[in-house]
């Protein structure tokens, strides 16, 4: 028999990032910054975004390298942004001679993109210049000025949030991130709302599969409104449509339904049950439920329930009651 | 936490609710039930008549999706007929118009009234609880069309001469006390 607990590790395993691909991304991190430093210009680096926050589902895409650079560069003012990435270009072509930069999509303004040519997914060096207490002022070339981030606050929050639920938080933050993935028509719900919803929903130590029904009702109850990031600082949904916050309350509330009603069917004791609905929730890298005999299915339907996934249940706790009764005839 | 085992009240659709506002009962019964469509409706003579389609259950493979024409009539009476294809039935009663006809316009004998309360399906218990019991009724009825046995007890046709029925089966028993104490413990 499959059971919830042992399904949601094989759904955390099937999310994790291949830890050889991580593992490369951390070297050419060092390789990288070496590089770097070497120039003088260059005071440290950190990685920010989902990758450093733990929160990165698979497949690794790319890595954001924030790269501080001295105060006495020469590189502030509004053409520095564009020129620090010209220096960055120049010290990497030297280290890695066949490193494409640039290439793909338009060449965003924060970042210099850059693809070795041994490694599957992309680096972005971000320029950046200590500002007060943990904030860094972010280089855009486009806009030409330095922007204040609080982007290392937030992997901080998150960590401290991480050690605060023992270490489960930045996985169930990628199962709510699978949720959103796996749900048509929520591109526009980015990875740090996902974070941010999570991060006000889960505050202590929960098995995955409460910690999950606490943040999609969370998110069903709250996405009418601001969504701050865990920094605290910005409003992360600013950006959408009406519809679409509709659209992801919607998916959200029915979420939240399914999860509820597989808990009760975890509680009853119909674990498989449980894990059927939880498959119809999350999506195929959450492990399916055997599928149900006929006979099987004919038992329990005769007296239940049925699951909103379309399973029997000898309990009483999927969706809809299956209340016993004797088939009659008149005459 | 609790089940929703008899949700009774407009969660569960009432009569007044079904008759008064069928969209939102429709809309209700549609996101509660898996495969469940409305694929027309209309108002009948101070009732109303609905037409629907039960997707097979994912376990039911090979199976066809059923379908069936509900009736809810102004005193609040509940008839269902089976629709598509002439098949044999168990539990329908014969044609009102005649044994010629077979089980033309013939309803569905979903329970037996003669059975104890939590056997029997009555409004308290909800319009969705009604329509479960029609789904599985029509899929119950596939399977004793295939295998010549029908999935559970079910009582004999006609009424006895003294009394009702009896449970004949330990499972019926067992579920009617199991079901009787769920019914009273949520109401």
């Amino acid at each position: 028999m499959i059971a919830v607990r042992s399904a949601f590790a094989a759904f955390d395993e099937a999310l994790n990032l291949d830890p050889r691909e991580r593992d490369r991304a951390r070297e050419r991190h060092n390789e990288v910054r070496a590089a770097l430093e070497s120039s003088g210009v260059v005071m440290s680096t950190f990685l920010q975004g989902s990758f450093a926050r733990k929160t990165m589902l698979k497949p690794l895409k790319d890595v954001d390298i924030v790269v501080l650079l001295y105060p006495d560069s020469g590189l502030g003012g509004p053409h520095g942004p564009a020129r620090a990435m010209d220096v960055f270009r120049r010290l990497v072509a030297a280290e890695w001679p066949t490193a494409i930069f640039d290439a793909g999509e338009a060449p965003a303004g924060k970042a210099l993109r850059v693809q070795f040519d041994d490694l599957r997914f992309t680096f972005d060096l971000v320029p950046a210049f200590e500002g007060e207490g943990d904030w860094v002022l972010i280089g855009d070339r486009d806009e030409r000025r330095w922007e204040p981030s609080n982007t290392r606050i937030q992997i901080r929050k998150v960590s401290e949030r991480n050690v605060l639920t023992v270490g489960s938080f930045v996985h169930q933050v990628r199962m709510l991130k699978a949720f959103v993935r796996h749900k048509p028509g929520l591109d526009f719900v980015k990875g740090i709302a996902v974070e941010s919803i999570a991060f006000t929903a889960i505050a202590g130590h929960l098995p995955h599969e409460e910690a999950l029904t606490q943040a999609l009702r969370h998110g069903a109850q709250t996405l009418g409104g601001p969504l701050i990031e865990p920094a605290g600082d910005d409003d992360v949904s600013v950006k959408w449509e009406p519809e679409e916050r509709e659209l992801a309350i919607k998916a959200f509330a029915t979420g939240a339904d399914q999860a509820a009603e597989a808990l009760r069917l975890q509680r009853a004791g119909d674990e498989v049950a449980a894990v059927d609905m939880w498959h119809a929730i999350l999506g195929d890298d959450f492990p399916a439920a055997p599928v149900q005999s006929v006979d099987d299915l004919m038992k329990t339907w005769a007296s239940g329930s049925v699951t909103s996934s379309g399973r029997t249940s000898s309990t009483t706790a999927g969706a809809v009651a299956a209340a016993p009764g004797r088939a009659w005839r008149h005459q | 936490m609790a089940a929703p085992v008899t949700p009774e009240g407009e969660d569960a659709v009432s009569a007044r609710s079904i008759l008064e506002g069928p969209e939102k009962a429709i809309a209700l019964i549609e996101a509660r039930m898996f495969g469940t469509t409305v694929d027309r409706w209309a108002r009948r003579h101070g009732g109303l008549v609905i037409e629907l389609t039960f997707r097979a259950l994912p376990g039911l493979v090979g199976f066809d999706d059923e379908r069936a024409r509900v009736n809810v009539l102004p005193d609040t009476r509940v008839l269902t007929f089976p629709l598509g294809e002439r098949r044999d039935w168990k539990h329908r009663n014969p044609s009102p118009i005649g044994p010629e006809f077979g089980h033309l316009a013939g309803d569905l004998c979903l329970f037996y009234p003669g059975d104890p309360r939590a056997l029997r399906w009555e409004w308290a218990d909800g319009f969705i609880a009604y329509l479960a019991r029609v789904q599985r009724h029509l899929y119950f009825e596939e399977q004793w069309r295939r295998t010549g046995n029908w999935p559970v007890e079910d009582a004999p046709h006609g009424e006895p001469v003294h009394n009702a029925h009896p449970l004949e089966t330990k499972f019926m028993r067992q579920e009617e006390r199991r079901w009787a104490r769920l019914v009273s413990s949520a109401s």
